[in-house]
């Protein structure tokens, strides 16, 4: 459970209120540049970044980016192997603007789909006319502080686990 | 065409794309690779057939080429000196200085003793990483947390710009020697006052230089510098007269990797020996020290019928390859071993070199005694490794109390604990995000990758978190005794491998912050502070009595901070990148910290150079090493 959902009961409880049935999941998402080398440097620029919140089974997606080196094309909510992999498309996203705009979204997820979203298996990727094979991507990860440039951070710290620790 | 000429096209090719160019392996179009690849051919005597060359053309290169250049394509003769030659303005250049170019005797030197090795003088940098135990941690205590905001340039010095530069400045009575690869020149300063004592130029001169010779070592009236020819050069330290010389290896590409003392010996390790043939293997040498006289070597890649040999499954051993000792070890007097990492095994991915199996020694953290090279024991950190990421830096010696432990971290970004005695697996801890490995053992420590990285075929590319720049790399940490804490310089990128050009991005989860610091308590491995930027860190660490912490990066900051806390205490900008090994050391009661800069070298620079072009501007020269210190009277 996350910080916010803490919160929500806590509060809840507080004000002798009936707790909610499922507190509300929240992840965070950078969106960044899909990988690119010196040929296709010039041409990956932009970030973004975007906010998922998961109420019972329904996520709503809700995020922005800026500095595209063409127009934004398509956005779909996607299904990988983990954090930094690709995978395949899961469901078209709402896109609005141009080389900075919006991407939103109402999804309602099965049981596999949300095992992926806690698995931090699900991403956004957005395509633009100058990459039409996909220009942003950024993984759902759960809500986590976020320092910024220049100050530590006292652990632990935010590492998305990946490798499954065995006996 | 007598190395080349058993293989394969696409061998050739591979082995072209994942070692250039020297600063960027991997980094051009593949078409710049074909295009290469078929001029090599045409200049062996290959006929230009009716379809062109591609990096999926897989026929015998003696099928094609028969090593006869033709007459078209060779060469005039290169015009003697001094005759009209074809440089600028008709004159053709003269040949650099070379030998002992400035002669001076540094006065009152002391030898190098083994107690002086196994218990270093606070005011020295004695070697590699200052003391046996890999820590560099320096013990001097007068630049502090409160005064170090006051520091200011002391001196300066270029080195030349060109190749790789990430040396160390040794130190030792007042002595500062350092070493540049471009001209393989070797130097003495007077610590305190930058001045050059003598100067040796060895050669040869601007070689592939491919390598970067980030050690030199110190032993009596002895200092040893590894040449980019891969020879080893002990020079007089007082004058800089050679006083012997071997070559390490015979095979053209080899280089030595790092140097180190063990008592009276030293220790080398081979890196590059690629040659594809079954006598050329990477290995760790002992060489009796006063006199250069080889003693033993550990070879680091097991050969059919020997222990392990069976680990690489039916290769041939002439397809053996890799496993690096590129980064020099430390060691332990009360158990007299030294402990070495090794590189990946090559070909890089398990489709490249055609194996699956564990490839020992390959990425493994070896105990060596090092007065005969017998294997103590070993443990392969990364069985099997098929992403160009290394096992290979700096093992850290840490007791706990009793327990004696030997720590690092690969490019993985794995923090690895264990008992140094026995080799047993401890602990493990993860410092950056990875993806690479799907389980971990937490009893034997065995790594497993991901389905789709074992399932991967030639050609196909697979993600990889960290990239080969390496969640860490060479740029050494350090270990601060007092508060139990090893400082960790990282890197936060990611690539897809294997599948041509390499092409990089952004770690999840780091919102685009390649470099970052980290501190663990090193007895629980729990993460203390965390310091994140936008630039890599391309130094290593060093921390100090003094509670100061000094790290330098890509982005020319040279920075002190806090051990306990990692917050920033001051900071200046040098004329490129910082690069090298940073060491604190004292002359006359007064202590200084330098810090090398360097343009080039490998994955950790190549990676940030394209993921911050157009962000990060630096100047392609301005090699040096960069001296401050406290102003004469302010805290001292």
């Amino acid at each position: 459970m996350n910080y916010r959902a803490v919160l929500i009961v806590g509060l809840s409880l507080c004000m002798g209120v009936a707790p909610v049935a499922a507190a509300a999941e929240i992840y965070q998402v950078y969106l960044s540049a899909m990988p690119f080398n010196d040929a296709t440097q010039s041409i990956m620029q932009g970030k973004g970044t975007a906010t998922a919140t998961l109420e019972g089974e329904t996520l709503t997606i809700s995020g922005s980016f800026a500095g595209l080196t063409g127009p934004a094309t398509k956005a779909r909510l996607s299904l990988s192997r983990g954090p930094g992999i690709h995978g395949t498309p899961l469901v078209d996203l709402t896109l609005t603007g141009d080389v900075a705009g919006k991407v939103t979204g109402r999804v309602k997820l099965d049981e596999s789909q949300l095992a992926a979203l806690r698995g931090r298996r699900l991403y956004i990727q957005i395509d633009s006319e100058k990459a039409p094979s996909g220009h942003l991507w950024g993984w759902l990860l759960e809500e986590h502080d976020i320092v910024g440039q220049d100050v530590p951070q006292t652990g632990p710290w935010f590492l998305p686990p990946f490798a499954v620790k065995t006996k | 065409m007598d190395s080349w000429g058993p293989h394969t096209t696409q061998e050739l090719f591979t082995r072209i794309r994942t070692s250039m160019p020297p600063e960027n392996p991997d980094g051009l179009p593949a078409e710049t690779y074909a295009s290469i690849m078929a001029f090599l051919l045409k200049a062996n005597g290959a006929q230009a057939g009716s379809s062109a060359f591609t990096p999926a053309t897989n026929v015998p290169i003696t099928s094609i080429a028969n090593g006869q250049m033709p007459a078209g394509l060779i060469a005039a003769p290169a015009r003697a000196s001094g005759g009209g030659g074809r440089g600028r303005g008709g004159v053709t250049p003269s040949a650099p200085p070379s030998g002992l170019t400035v002669t001076g005797t540094v006065k009152d030197y002391s030898p190098v003793t083994e107690e002086m090795l196994a218990r270093p003088a606070d005011a020295d940098w004695l070697m590699h990483y200052r003391n046996y135990a890999g820590w560099s941690y320096s013990p001097l205590n007068q630049i502090t947390t409160k005064n170090v905001g006051n520091l200011q340039l002391k001196w300066a010095w270029p080195l030349e710009d060109g190749m790789r530069q990430q040396i160390t400045p040794i130190v030792h009575d007042g002595v500062m020697f350092l070493s540049t690869n471009m001209t393989n020149t070797v130097q003495a300063m007077d610590a305190r006052t930058g001045d050059l004592i003598w100067e040796h130029r060895l050669g040869p001169v601007g070689t592939a230089g491919q390598n970067a010779t980030r050690t030199m070592a110190l032993y009596g009236n002895l200092v040893f510098y590894p040449a980019t020819d891969a020879t080893l050069y002990a020079l007089d330290a007082r004058t800089g007269n050679v006083v012997w010389k071997t070559k390490v290896s015979e095979f053209p590409d080899d280089k030595i990797g790092g140097i180190m003392m063990a008592k009276d010996k030293l220790l080398v390790g081979l890196t590059r020996c690629n040659d594809l043939d079954a006598r050329n293997h990477c290995f760790i040498a002992g060489y009796e020290a006063n006199t250069g006289k080889l003693l033993w070597k550990f070879y680091t890649v097991a050969r059919s019928g020997m222990p392990g040999g069976d680990t690489w499954g039916d290769l041939p051993d002439d397809k053996r390859s890799g496993a690096d000792a590129w980064i020099a070890g430390t060691y332990d007097p009360l158990l007299n071993l030294a402990f070495w990492g090794t590189g990946q095994p090559k070909g890089s991915s398990r489709n490249d070199r055609g194996a699956n199996g564990d490839a020992l020694y390959s990425n493994t953290t070896l105990a060596l005694d090092p007065d005969t090279g017998t294997l103590k024991w070993h443990f392969q950190n990364a069985p099997g490794e098929t992403l160009d990421l290394d096992e290979v830096f700096e093992r850290v010696l840490i007791d706990h109390g009793p327990q004696k432990t030997v720590m690092t971290v690969g490019k993985a970004g794995l923090m690895w604990k264990l008992d140094r005695v026995t080799g047993k697996f401890l602990d493990v801890k993860e410092t950056v995000f990875q993806n690479v490995w799907a389980s971990i053992n937490m009893t034997t420590g065995r790594t497993t990758y991901r389905d789709d990285i074992l399932e991967k075929k030639p050609g196909q590319a697979v993600a990889s978190c960290p990239s080969p720049s390496g969640g860490h790399n060479w740029q050494a940490t350090s270990y601060d005794p007092f508060n139990d804490l090893l400082l960790i310089p990282l890197s936060q990128n990611c690539a897809m491998y294997g599948g041509g050009p390499q092409l990089f991005y952004e770690m999840p989860g780091t919102d685009g912050n390649l470099g970052r610091l980290s501190a663990y308590e090193t007895n629980t491995m729990r993460p203390v502070w965390s310091f994140q930027q936008r630039s890599p860190f391309l130094t290593s660490v060093i921390s100090t009595a003094g509670g100061v912490g000094f790290v330098g990066d890509f982005n020319r900051v040279f920075r002190a901070f806090e051990v306990k806390t990692g917050k920033t205490l001051w900071e200046t900008r040098l004329p490129t990148t910082a690069a090298g090994y940073p060491v604190t050391f004292s002359v006359g009661g007064e202590q200084f910290v330098a810090v090398p800069t360097g343009y080039n070298g490998g994955s950790p620079q190549g990676k940030p150079t394209t993921m911050l072009r157009g962000e990060v501007q630096r100047p392609t020269i301005g090699h040096g090493v960069y001296v401050f210190g406290l102003p004469k009277g302010s805290g001292q």
